[in-house]
């Protein structure tokens, strides 16, 4: 029973393998408010074919984070302690050019922020209180289409 | 006086070159009539008398007057002349003269009009009669009333030799003459005396020269009087001014003050009610998309809805906290400021058990004022340092003192900080005052006194 039971775990483990074969997409959220922090990490978490890979609170971090753990997605807020989130998108754009990802997210209202998005080279801009899996796997594919 | 001078010597100088050349002109006249014109002996002749009637005309420009009061004098018709002096005087003092230059003409009038050896005027400083200004100067020491009342000598009226042997010996000193000396007074207050001295060789005082006497005493007194009101009121200006101008910076810290809140509250509302929010926003999205997708899952994110929208409850009350206690508006200072003490960084009690509820801004400014104080403590206070906290009620005002043992600093040197300007702009604000007393390793002190009335109906 036992060798039955491990035989077939580890089949399940092979065939997750093989059907998930486009690997996750490798997210880093990056703002400084943990309350929304949490919730982007659940949104990420429960939506099919995308993963956290890293957290951070700055802006400075977020390159650093970018750098090390060559993330396919970042999530960027806006107003960030230190060099903001327009900044810190540049400069990890700059860094990595288009192996990544950056989706700007702000409180702010999409038409006060959405022009500047573009301006950084934010491939979107995404008004927190809206941010959901749909936006998120919307956002990813017109980005990669 | 240096005017007074060069309109003399311009008006000699015209007197002379008028004369001169209305001489001339006669001359010119007088030779064209004759038909001839004058030998050389002639013209230098006519020459020194032309010079010589110029020099004459500007002699009498400068003494005719003099001259004409000395005969007036000798034919007996200068009687009037002291009479005058005051009431010239009386006309001048309505001009803007300053002060002394008014003193200085009075006693110079005096003594010229008079024949005076001496005519002084004294000032009542500090309870002595200083020497002010006279002519000739005065060369003496000041002359203390010692126990006698101001208003004896005002009561004394004109005094002479016999009355000031006995009261003010020392205004005898040195003196041998006829003396007099004359109160200046305005509505029975002292402001000092004239002295005026006569050579025993010459005559005594005449009952009219002691009567103008008296009346210039009394005109010079009035005006000192007035002359003090002015510095008075000067000063009463100057106060009113400082206070206008601390207002004004006050007015414009209690707008920058203000303005800084609401940035402040702007701020704690984006980062603090509005992220939870907003997270809370995202969750509820999630959990509805996770009921289409997963409902197993769809639990758990409703699970955790609960805990978000509790911390964001408590985010919203300790914002709403900050902005105007609660507790304040419900319970009035004694439960807030409870709370207060229980929240601070250092161990503090409170003694408030005997107050009623006061009008909202009173109450507020009290509270503001206790809690910028222990921030204080809690900042500077230092390890180990407790604080007491009382406020009372007493004579339709409240006083609060925030007082701790800890590490004190030296008010004369130390810069009172921010803390304490806002203290006092807000205690300013109510007509409040407040009060730092501290020194270096025997804690701080500060109490604070505003006005404040029990509010109807309440206990």
């Amino acid at each position: 029973m036992v060798l039955a039971s491990l035989s077939s775990d580890a089949l399940d483990v092979t065939m997750s393998v093989e059907e998930d074969a486009p690997m996750p997409v490798r997210v880093l959220i990056v703002d400084d408010q943990e309350p929304f922090r949490m919730a982007a990490r659940m949104v990420v978490e429960v939506t099919d074919g995308f993963e956290v890979v890293g957290e951070a609170e700055t802006g400075e971090d977020s390159v650093t984070m970018a750098a090390d753990l060559k993330p396919d997605l970042v999530l960027m807020d806006v107003n960030l302690p230190g060099i903001n989130g327009l900044d810190a998108t540049r400069q990890i754009l700059s860094g990595a050019g288009d192996a990544v990802v950056v989706l700007l997210l702000s409180t702010y209202e999409e038409e006060e922020y959405a022009p500047r998005a573009a301006e950084c080279g934010a491939a979107a801009y995404i008004p927190k209180a809206v941010f959901g899996p749909d936006r998120l796997e919307s956002a990813w594919d017109v980005a990669k289409a | 006086m240096r005017r007074r001078w060069l309109r003399t010597a311009i008006r000699v100088i015209l007197w002379a070159l008028a004369i001169a050349a209305a001489v001339l002109l006669s001359l010119v006249v007088l030779f064209l009539l004759l038909g001839r014109i004058p030998s050389s002996d002639e013209r230098g002749m006519l020459t020194a008398s032309i010079a010589a009637i110029a020099i004459a005309a500007g002699l009498v420009a400068v003494l005719g007057r003099r001259t004409g009061t000395a005969i007036r004098r000798i034919t007996g018709g200068d009687r009037g002349a002291p009479a005058d002096l005051a009431r010239s005087f009386s006309s001048r003092m309505s001009r803007s003269v300053p002060l002394d230059e008014l003193a200085l003409q009075a006693a110079e009038g005096l003594r010229t009009t008079m024949r005076l050896r001496a005519a002084e005027i004294w000032l009542l400083t500090d309870g002595e009669l200083r020497p002010w200004i006279g002519d000739p100067d005065i060369d003496r020491q000041p002359v203390p009333l010692g126990g006698m009342d101001p208003v004896t000598v005002v009561q004394a009226g004109l005094s002479g030799h016999g009355w000031l042997q006995v009261w003010m010996p020392q205004m005898l000193e040195d003196r041998d003459s006829y003396i007099r000396m004359a109160p200046m007074a305005n509505a029975g207050e002292l402001q000092g005396v004239v002295v005026v001295e006569r050579p025993v060789e010459d005559r005594p005082f005449t009952t009219e020269e002691e009567r103008v006497l008296v009346e210039l005493a009394r005109q010079v007194g009035v005006m000192v009087h007035n002359a003090k009101l002015d510095s008075a009121l000067q000063a009463s200006l100057d106060e009113v001014r400082r206070q206008a101008d601390e207002l004004q910076a006050s007015r414009g810290r209690i707008v920058a003050a203000s303005d800084q809140a609401r940035r402040t509250i702007e701020r704690n509302l984006h980062d603090g009610a509005q992220q939870h929010l907003v997270a809370l926003a995202v969750q509820v999205k999630l959990a509805q998309t996770l009921l289409e997708r997963d409902p197993a899952k769809a639990a758990e994110a409703f699970d955790g809805l609960g805990e978000a929208v509790q911390a964001t409850l408590q985010e919203l009350r300790d914002l709403a906290h900050g902005i105007y206690p609660p507790l304040l508006a419900d319970k009035g200072l004694p439960g807030a400021l409870e709370s207060a003490a229980r929240r601070a960084v250092v161990p503090v009690t409170v003694h408030a058990e005997e107050l009623g509820r006061y009008a909202p801004e009173a109450e507020a400014t009290v509270y503001f004022c206790v809690l910028e104080a222990l921030q204080n403590a809690g900042k500077y206070a230092g390890e180990g340092a407790t604080v007491e906290v009382g406020v009372k009620e007493d004579d339709h005002s409240l006083t609060f003192t925030v007082t701790d043992d800890g590490a004190g600093f030296d008010p004369a040197t130390g810069a009172m900080g921010a803390g304490f300007t806002n203290m006092l702009d807000r205690l300013g604000a109510l007509g409040g005052s407040l009060k730092v007393a501290s020194e270096p390793g025997r804690g701080t002190r500060v109490t604070g006194t505003l006005p404040a009335a029990r509010r109807e109906g309440e206990a």
